[in-house]
């Protein structure tokens, strides 16, 4: 910002849309929810796995308690047969045993059957003959007496006899199981039967359970199931035998539930080679294995749920402590979006968030510091470091808002073209540069002085009468008249200074903007220091405002149109060329007069759309010729405006190719004073569209006062004598010795010479005699639209060759067909 | 072994005889007096004894009982051995009034004992020969060592003169004089025993009979191996 910017520009960032309110699911919520989750499946997957495992291996413990112990109960019980059967076996061995047998002896065979029992505690000793009978029987010492009776265990006895023994658990007499061995008394061969065995009783349940750990029963499969003796309390045996009756495959271990308690059970079967289906019921409450168990599961899920407790709680923590500072980052980059670069609520933490803010803050210095070069960048001109005109019209829309009286000087250099060509654009861009340094020291206090394009400058000054400011723009031009010294190089510039004041000229920016530089033009034209914009042209003006409006309009809807007026190679009498000239069919008013808005486009500028629009229809006509067979050269106009816009041979060469035709068949016209109002730039441009392949004439020569040594440098071929010298020829001696002069001046300047405004033959005549090489005119042909040119061409053409082959008498040709009605050239 | 009577020598006898382990000129010296001492004055009797399968029976005793019996005499005593731990032989038919000894041939004690009816004796603890035991009742004798439980052996005392034991192949002959006779069998193993039959001699017979046994399970003998022990 220059020091004569007295505002802060406007803020340049566009304001950022508000970020929508706070999400939904926030990322605490999200990665809270997302431990939780995480911790409660692991939880739950380790607590299950664990409870599978533990019920595996307490069912295994159950199945294996029951195993091990049915395991103990037939050792035991295999163990008590084994004594039985040795007993048995040494008591049949014993010699005197059998001499007593041999001999019918039966108080010894009694008495060495007790003895022998009572070694082992034997409930039951018993002898029988070969013929079953009892011989001898130790329970008949306590009462029961079998003596006599038929042996009690056929079974056993049949088995003992095929296979030499045999053992097996029987119910006896008194109602109780026994546990038996069956032997034979060989001496060698069988003399009598010997049974041993012990009573299975209460007692000895008590001791198999003692051994075993497991509840034992001692039952009767068959029949009723009745339970002989059982270590499970009297109550409790009714409810086994229903259990037994009722379970189908009671041969592998099984669960029951009696009594409101389930069981793990397991049968044994007690009967080897005979008797009854006795077996022991072998069962352990599922319960008290469990126990233990139950309680660990109860343990793992207690720790578990507290595990899961604590670790919700924690990724609850933790989340709202990661995302604290992302919350706070969040309004940090909002207000950056707002465009507030002030230094917020800093985020201070050492770990990548802290990072992450220290980026942000890096960013956001970055982003000021960027943004207020831009912003520089945006209302300042680099070269030269004051504010651009983007900045002065902001500055005067400002002021006029604030209906606050105010000046603009309206600043435009001499000469910078030819300084820019002649010293170099470096040099030239220095040149802007002093002349900005000399403006703004000359200005003091409020005033914005801005580079406003190229070669111009402007000057707002704010609150001064106008007498001061016009005061000022004198003041302003002498300083630059003064010659700027740049590498002790004195450089002449002067300027151009247009003044408008508001509100006085103008309400609005563009128009109080525009009203200085037309006032400039004027001061330019008149080569006059200064001038003040004068509101009668500004009226005038006025008109023409809707004018340009309507100008533009008439573009788009393609409301120009060119008329074509030939041009006759007056030796030959062939048509050599045309001029376009441009019109307006104005939807309302008709043809307009170009004398009605062509000063007017040229004043505003709007000429360049306007030449624009001419070089594209000549280009399309050109072409169209061309493509006819027929091609013709176009000769165009273009203003002094024209000649400064830097692009106008690539505009035409665009046009050209657009439309493919030749360029060669274009020909523009400038007119002298235009060629006169900045010679280098005439003579830069015009020798770029030479060099396009364009021909250049003069137009309306002999109304300017050009010097014959610039005439000279212009690179054209031809020049076209004004019709007010040709029209006036015949009347005015004078006007035809400058036709004449100048026909010949031309020609020792190696330039063709068109005549305009050829309108009788008398002219005609002295023209050819003269030698003018080129005729128009309306005794030729007005400027005709290009249906009605056609027409003419068609009918010219041969009756130039009917003529010529009888006289050479143009007027004939003249009044062959005839001359529509136009509203004259230019 | 078989007895030979002097009246009714025949080869088959002496053969029996040969069995007895007889040395060579002895048993030629027997098959001669055998032939010249009345061969022509009886007749053979030829029996094959099978068990209930059809198999040849060994072991099974055949006698001939005379209505009237022949007049007494001293038969000839019999021995059984014992011999590596086991009774030779298995089965013995005698007549009775036979004495039988029981010569130890093993290197250790043996104490042979009956409890059988027909005669109830025992030889206490001894070694090599023992002291002879006379068969005075007929029927069966069940023989056991009291200190090797599976030594077993079998004497029948038969009530006459005229009996023999089945061979491996379960055959058996008898001379006899030509007469009426109640012909009985015995096993050791016998299920029960066959009815008696009646036989008349009036020239060579043939005859064949199936005896049902149920043979127990022998008792382990121990291998003789003295390091074992």
């Amino acid at each position: 910002m220059t020091p004569t910017n007295t505002e802060p520009p406007p803020k340049l960032a566009a304001p950022v849309p508000a970020p929508g309110g706070r999400p939904r699911w926030t990322l605490a919520v999200k990665l809270a929810l997302l431990f939780s989750a995480l911790l409660g499946l692991v939880q739950t997957g380790v607590y299950l796995a664990s409870s599978l495992a533990i019920s595996r291996i307490a069912t295994g413990e159950v199945s294996e308690r029951l195993e091990v112990g049915a395991k103990v109960f037939r050792q035991v019980f295999d163990q008590d047969r084994r004594r039985l059967q040795l007993t048995a076996s040494v008591l049949s061995a014993d010699f005197a045993f059998r001499e007593a047998i041999a001999t019918n002896d039966v108080p010894t065979m009694l008495s060495v059957l007790s003895n022998h029992g009572q070694r082992i505690n034997a409930d039951v000793m018993m002898l029988a003959g070969l013929n079953d009978i009892v011989v001898a029987d130790t329970q008949s010492l306590r009462g029961v007496r079998n003596a006599g009776n038929r042996f009690p265990f056929p079974d056993l006895s049949a088995a003992a006899e095929r296979d030499g023994q045999a053992s097996g658990t029987v119910v006896m007499k008194d109602g109780n199981p026994y546990q038996l061995v069956v032997l034979p008394v060989l001496a060698p061969r069988p003399i009598a039967r010997l049974a041993v065995g012990f009573r299975i009783d209460a007692k000895q349940a008590r001791e198999l359970k003692a051994v075993t750990g497991l509840d034992v029963s001692f039952v009767h499969l068959d029949g009723d199931g009745r339970v002989y003796t059982s270590t499970l309390a009297a109550a409790e045996l009714p409810a086994l035998g229903e259990v037994l009756r009722r379970h189908e495959n009671i041969s592998i271990p099984f669960q029951a539930d009696f009594n409101g308690e389930a069981y793990e059970m397991r049968v044994v079967p007690l009967t080897d080679s005979g008797g009854s289906r006795i077996a022991a019921v072998l069962q352990s409450p599922l319960a008290e294995t469990l126990a233990p168990f139950n309680l660990l599961n109860t343990t793992l899920f207690t720790a578990g749920s507290i595990a899961l407790l604590l670790g919700i709680l924690g990724s609850v923590w933790v989340a709202r402590h990661l995302t604290r500072p992302v919350a706070r980052l969040t309004l940090l980059v909002d207000r950056i979006g707002r465009g507030e670069f002030s230094l917020g609520e800093r985020v201070r933490s050492n770990d990548e968030i802290g990072h992450l803010a220290k980026r942000f803050d890096a960013m956001r210095e970055g982003l000021a510091e960027r943004e207020s070069r831009i912003l520089d960048l945006t209302y300042m001109d680099p070269l030269t470091g004051l504010p651009n005109r983007t900045r002065l019209v902001e500055a005067v829309h400002e002021r006029l808002r604030q209906a606050s009286p105010c000046s603009i000087l309206y600043l435009n250099l001499d000469r910078f073209a030819l300084i820019n060509q002649t010293l170099g654009h470096a040099f030239g861009d220095r040149v802007l540069n002093a002349v900005g340094r000399r403006i703004r020291d000359l200005l003091q206090g409020d005033a914005l002085v801005a580079r406003a394009g190229g070669d111009e400058f402007a000057v707002l000054l704010s609150n001064q009468d106008p007498a001061n400011a016009e005061a000022l723009a004198r003041a302003l031009a002498a300083a630059l008249e003064r010659p700027l010294v740049i590498d002790d190089h004195p450089v002449d510039v002067g300027a151009a200074i247009g003044v408008a004041h508001a509100p006085a000229h103008a309400g609005a920016a563009d128009e109080f903007l525009r009203a200085a530089d037309a006032a400039m033009q004027v001061a330019k034209a008149r080569r006059a220091p200064f001038v003040v914009f004068e509101p009668e042209k500004k009226r005038a003006g006025e008109g023409q405002l809707s004018l340009l409006t309507e100008m533009r309009h008439a573009i788009s809807n393609n409301e120009f149109a060119l008329y074509y007026q030939p041009k006759i190679n007056l030796a030959s009498g062939q048509l050599s060329g045309v001029e376009a000239l441009i019109r307006w069919h104005h939807p309302t008013l008709g043809l307009r007069a170009p004398d009605s808005f062509i000063p007017f486009a040229e004043q505003t500028g709007y000429i360049r759309q306007l030449t624009g629009e001419v070089i594209r229809m000549a280009a399309q006509q050109a072409a169209e010729w061309r493509r006819a067979g027929e091609p013709l050269e176009i000769a165009f106009n273009l203003s002094p405006r024209d000649l400064l816009v830097p692009d106008l041979p690539r505009r035409i060469q665009e046009a050209v190719a657009r439309f493919g035709g030749v360029i060669g068949d274009l020909c523009c016209e400038v007119t002298e004073s235009s060629a006169m109002e900045d010679p280098e730039i005439a003579v830069e441009r015009l020798g770029a569209l030479r060099e396009l392949g364009l021909t250049i004439a003069i137009d309306d020569f002999g109304t300017g006062y050009s010097s014959l040594s610039y005439l000279q440098r212009l690179p054209a071929s031809g020049l076209k004598i004004d019709q007010s010298f040709v029209r006036h020829m015949n009347a005015r001696p004078q006007a035809a010795t400058i036709v004449r002069s100048t026909i010949e001046l031309a020609h020792s300047l190696g330039l063709s010479v068109t005549a305009e405004g050829v309108e009788d033959v008398e002219t005609l005549t002295h023209l050819k005699a003269w030698g003018c090489d080129y005729g128009q005119g309306y005794f030729f042909g007005r400027p005709m639209p290009a249906a009605d040119f056609d027409r003419w061409r068609g009918i010219y053409g041969p009756a130039l060759a009917v003529v010529n082959a009888n006289t050479g008498r143009h007027a004939t040709v003249a009044h062959l067909f005839p001359v529509g009605k136009a509203s004259g050239d230019e | 072994m078989t007895f030979i009577p002097r009246l009714t020598p025949s080869i088959l006898a002496a053969r029996a005889a040969a069995r007895a382990a007889l040395p060579a000129f002895a048993r030629i010296a027997v098959l001669g007096a055998a032939w010249f001492s009345g061969a022509a004055l009886a007749d053979t009797l030829s029996l094959k004894i099978t068990d209930q399968a059809g198999a040849p029976l060994a072991n099974a005793v055949v006698m001939a009982i005379a209505p009237k019996p022949p007049p007494p005499r001293k038969p000839r005593p019999v021995a059984i051995e014992q011999k590596d731990r086991e009774f030779l032989p298995f089965v013995t038919a005698i007549e009775v009034g036979t004495s039988v000894t029981f010569p130890n041939r093993d290197p250790l004690l043996h104490h042979v004992y009956s409890f059988s009816p027909a005669k109830v004796f025992e030889i206490k603890l001894y070694n090599g020969d023992s002291r002879s035991v006379l068969f005075d009742k007929p029927g069966p004798v069940a023989l056991g060592c009291n200190i090797h439980d599976w030594m077993e052996a079998h004497i029948y005392v038969a009530p006459t003169p005229y009996f023999a034991k089945t061979d491996a192949q379960g055959q058996a002959r008898l001379t006899l004089p030509a007469g009426a006779y109640t012909l009985q069998t015995w096993h050791p193993y016998q299920n029960a025993a066959l009815p008696a039959a009646e036989l008349k001699m009036a020239g060579p017979q043939s005859l064949a009979y199936s005896l049902a046994v149920t043979v127990p399970p022998r008792k382990v003998k121990p291998p003789n191996d003295p390091n074992q022990y």
